[in-house]
């Protein structure tokens, strides 16, 4: 009994240890000393993909009262194809009109459940966006590599309020997330990107 | 030399074969550490588009290096694979001429394994429903929502031990169920049970 403890509690350890090495949760040197035990053990091996696994399509798990996710779920559902199609026939309104230019950032929020964001770079200091107080949004960022992207939105205070790994663009280049309902606040929010290039949008939510 | 006197060769036994020169030992090692290596580049994010030259880069780097000269006492195959792996991703001497050159001189010596990774095997969605199968068969609610959010929500392992009211302990132990629930449906989608 006490030896099956014992291996439980050897195992349980190494399975954080397996966590930890999947989240970059590791110094250099705990993540090398990592990588020799990985490349040696096929047991360890399954645990990774496993945790990768478990990491990838944690989506899966939408649907629960537990996330906001399912919260914001069914007003996705309801609400993002037609602010999709309504996001291209404003862009391509403001395009032929003249008014509208391509680098602008826009924000589209009032009077809906779910805002959608473009996040787009322009030249010069950091862009400033404003977004809907107290309402999920879904945020699209334009991006030119098809490259995993780590991508933070922090509060004012710089504290992040969440983080999105290893993500990619959709085939017309856009990372398309869903922000949690955040407070209004005089000061900016900061949705950074980390990887693969650095980039910073400022958020006012209002 | 994929055994020796009945037990399967050890790294270290086959990096002695390869310097005696022989490839069937190169053989065993390449397919023996193109799993872990794949694994290792995706937690590492190298993009997808780069992962099978790196892959292949490294191993045709560790060969190079075991047909010429033996590993040392200190040595081992796996520490001379990881810092070549990390050389290679800090890529200060990744130039694509170096690659292509190598790639070009050796690519016929060093075939990764074909075998395919479950992800590969398995669809995405076999796959996210072999995800919310592990976690619906957690017997506790609180430990599925735990689950949900520490993965979907990217709540933090204090901030979800302080709400849920669990020790790090136990945090550990229900993701170590779950994971353990994941694998068996992995191991036995893939005609491998435990």
């Amino acid at each position: 009994m006490t030896t099956r403890i014992l291996q439980d509690s050897s195992e349980v350890a190494l399975s954080e240890r397996v966590r930890r090495y999947v989240a970059r949760d590791m110094s250099e040197q705990q993540a090398s000393e990592f990588e020799r035990e990985l490349l040696a053990s096929p047991a360890l091996q399954t645990d990774v993909e496993a945790e990768l696994i478990l990491r990838e399509h944690a989506h899966a798990l939408v649907g629960t009262p537990a996330s906001f996710l399912a919260r914001a779920h069914s007003g996705f559902e309801s609400h993002w194809w037609g602010m999709a199609a309504g996001l291209v026939l404003a862009l391509g309104v403001g395009f032929g009109a003249g008014r509208l230019s391509p680098l602008a950032d826009n924000s589209q929020a009032s009077g809906e459940s779910l805002a959608l964001v473009l996040l787009t770079q322009t030249r010069g200091s950091a862009a400033q966006i404003t977004a809907p107080a107290g309402k999920i949004f879904v945020a699209r960022v334009l991006t030119g590599t098809d490259a995993a992207h780590d991508l933070t939105l922090s509060d004012p205070t710089g504290k992040p309020v969440r983080r999105w790994e290893n993500q990619r663009p959709s085939a017309d280049g856009y990372i398309t997330l869903l922000s949690p309902a955040l407070p209004a606040n005089e000061k900016a929010y900061a949705f950074e990107i980390s990887q693969p290039s650095p980039q910073r949008f400022e958020i006012l939510l209002r | 030399m994929a055994e020796k006197n009945g037990v399967q060769a050890s790294h270290a036994d086959l990096a002695a074969a390869i310097f005696a020169g022989d490839r069937g030992a190169e053989r065993d090692l390449v397919t023996r550490l193109t799993t872990p290596l794949r694994l290792m580049l995706r937690v590492q994010r190298v993009p997808i588009e780069e992962r099978e030259d790196m892959l292949q880069e490294s191993l045709i780097v560790l060969l190079k290096r075991l047909r010429t000269i033996p590993l040392q006492n200190a040595e081992n195959v796996e520490a001379f694979l990881e810092a070549t792996v990390r050389n290679l991703r800090i890529g200060q001497w990744r130039r694509r001429d170096r690659r292509d050159q190598l790639l070009g001189a050796y690519a016929d010596d060093v075939t990764p394994s074909s075998e395919l990774s479950p992800e590969v095997h398995l669809d995405a969605s076999t796959l996210s429903q072999f995800v919310r199968d592990a976690v619906s068969s957690l017997r506790q609610k609180r430990d599925q929502q735990l689950i949900r959010e520490h993965y979907l929500d990217d709540v933090d392992k204090p901030e979800l031990c302080a709400r849920l009211q669990v020790t790090e302990a136990h945090f550990d132990r229900i993701l170590f169920n779950a994971r353990q629930r994941l694998k068996a449906l992995l191991l036995h989608a893939r005609g491998n049970p435990e």
